[in-house]
């Protein structure tokens, strides 16, 4: 028997990211590491946003932002779908590398050696 | 006979479910319970000092909790040896409420206790929801055809009722013939088929829980989640069905009120069977999935009121799972489930009072007397005026040799008023008191009336008044 990967997303309503970006963020890890596979189908609005127990808005926010940045493909017959090739600009945007900059920022503030932050990366990539 | 039959089947439902509620709701062992009195089994509760005030707490409400279970049934056997069946009926209609109450008490202060621990612990509320993205919609478990088959079989016998009583069909039903009693009966039991088929479709398509970061255990436990439940509600619409059908052939072949009650009886302990079965495949499937280790924590203990009312307005679900009993449960904080809690509360609010108005009816006899032209007949708001002009023939007689079955109206034991069909007569207008012992048959130009007033020697001093 096969055995389906898994893509457990968790929503925190007390959290200052909005849920849409909270659903954004994760279905985006899923893509990266593979949780969610090249052209798999993603749930429908109504049935994410039943499941979260959230507003439909909110889901379809989440899921145009995606399609926007080229993650997914949606149209109204097939839904959601994982693109099966994602556009590889080869650079990272002007606000993840704010945040970016944050994290390093932290890391270096935390002690930590320059090796264990590159192992964490590596380890966070390979996944 | 009827009195003691009846307070017997209550006896008999009531105190098996009360001791089933004791036992879920106030398990002795606590630790491998996924929630106590409805709070989440968190890893916080696990060192030595919370092991013990949570054993206080479960120890102490557990206690109080069988106390009142223990007077409970007290009460029960004391409502048995109650002669007079209405007010048994009544007994037991006040009993219902307070019983469910009462066991319920000690588990809301338990959660009250529990939240307040949490609280002290520091344990942040984080609001926390999962969702298995590889099994959104995508699993049911509802066995549609053979829902869909039974309902259209229901309305079948249903309709089958209606042609008997309408006299399509040519098959006699005695005394019942004509009275749409058959009909009514069997509406009733086929009635609950139509309300529960919309919520076994919700059930089948609400909200997978996500117990594990495994979505195959994920699928697996939410498919048997629902199926444990949609079978239920499957089952039990088959029962409706052979039990409606079963109802119109006592009513062709057992012409007595007796059998009314047998019917009822019957389903009742059907019902009570199929609960039974409900819930010891629930607890397996809980036993066999269900560990402290394996669920994924959704902190959302604030949002149920006692433990048991959910009330979440960022949650936009209608339904949710209960945390005690079984089934699913309203939002109250949703405008459906807002619109419903206040039905509830009415209904609740409006049996009570009907409680009251039935003590009332059976509480006051009716009385009849003669002026200006006119028999009246009064009880409570009630008044039939008989113009004594119009008065074709008056017969006085001994209710022990007529056999009457209502149409519309009240039948008690020391009540029985409004349209009744009596046997060889047809069609007639009651306002009697049975426990006279006799009557006066008042025929007018177009109504039969039967009629009594409080005691037998009144009765019968009225129709000396009434003939002279």
């Amino acid at each position: 028997m096969i055995q389906k990967k898994n893509m457990i997303i968790k929503i925190n309503e007390y959290s200052d990211i909005p849920i849409y970006m909270q659903i954004r963020n994760q279905i985006v890890m899923g893509i990266s590491s593979g949780e969610l596979e090249a052209g798999e189908q993603l749930p429908t609005v109504r049935a994410l946003s039943t499941e979260i127990g959230i507003n439909t808005m909110t889901v379809s926010k989440a899921y145009q932002i995606l399609k926007t940045e080229g993650y997914i493909l949606t149209d109204r017959k097939n839904g959601a779908r994982v693109r099966m090739e994602m556009n590889r600009s080869k650079s990272i945007n002007n606000e993840n590398k704010d945040e970016l900059k944050r994290i390093v920022s932290e890391a270096k503030l935390s002690g930590i050696s320059i090796n264990d932050f590159e192992k964490m990366i590596e380890e966070m990539w390979g996944k | 006979m009827t009195s003691m039959y009846f307070g017997l089947l209550m006896f008999f439902c009531m105190v098996p479910v009360l001791f089933f509620v004791f036992i879920s709701m106030y398990p002795r062992k606590w630790e491998n319970k996924n929630r106590i009195f409805g709070v989440n089994n968190r890893p916080e509760f696990n060192n030595e000092k919370s092991h013990e005030f949570i054993n206080i707490v479960t120890a102490t409400h557990r206690k109080e909790a069988l106390i009142i279970l223990i007077l409970l049934v007290l009460i029960a056997v004391a409502l048995l040896v109650i002669p007079d069946f209405t007010t048994k009926m009544i007994g037991w209609s006040v009993y219902i409420y307070v019983a469910f109450f009462a066991i319920l008490v000690p588990y809301a202060l338990g959660n009250s206790e529990m939240k307040k621990y949490k609280k002290y612990l520091g344990v942040i509320s984080e609001k926390v929801m999962y969702a298995d993205l590889k099994n959104v919609g995508k699993i049911h478990s509802l066995n549609v055809p053979m829902l869909i088959i039974a309902d259209i079989l229901g309305l079948f016998v249903v309709a089958f009722a209606v042609l008997i009583d309408i006299n399509i069909l040519p098959i006699n039903l005695g005394i019942f013939q004509g009275t749409f009693i058959c009909t009514a009966l069997v509406a009733s039991i086929i009635v609950t088929n139509i309300i529960a088929a919309p919520i076994a479709f919700i059930v089948d398509n609400s909200r997978n829980d996500v117990i594990s970061e495994n979505s195959d255990i994920n699928a697996n436990y939410n498919r048997a989640r629902k199926k444990v439940f949609t079978d239920f509600i499957v089952a039990m619409s088959w029962v409706d069905d052979f039990m409606a059908a079963f109802t119109i052939l006592m009513f062709i072949f057992h012409h007595s009120e007796i059998v009314m009650i047998y019917i009822l009886s019957f389903y009742l302990l059907l019902l009570l069977f199929s609960v039974f079965i409900f819930t010891i495949r629930k607890i397996a499937l809980d036993k066999r999935y269900l560990t402290v280790e394996s669920k994924l924590i959704e902190e959302d203990d604030d949002s149920w009121i006692l433990g048991m009312f959910y009330f979440n307005p960022d949650d936009k679900r209608f339904s949710v799972e209960k945390r005690i009993g079984m089934g699913w449960t309203i939002n109250m904080a949703h405008p459906m489930g807002k619109l419903i809690s206040v039905f509830g509360i009415i209904t609740i609010v409006v049996s009570l009072a009907s409680l009251i108005w039935i003590g009332m009816m059976a509480s006051t006899p009716i009385d009849i007397q003669e002026k200006d032209g006119y028999v009246i007949c009064h009880h409570l708001w009630d008044e039939y005026k008989i113009n004594k002009s119009e008065i074709v023939s008056a017969e006085y007689g001994e209710l022990s040799n007529i056999h009457a079955v209502r149409i519309a109206g009240t039948g008690m034991e020391n009540v029985a008023k409004g349209d009744f069909k009596v046997d060889g007569v047809g069609k007639c207008k009651f306002f009697l008191n049975p426990q006279a012992g006799n009557y006066i048959k008042i025929v007018t130009s177009d109504k039969i009336y039967y009629i009594s007033d409080v005691t037998g020697e009144e009765t019968a001093e009225f129709f000396k008044s009434l003939s002279e």
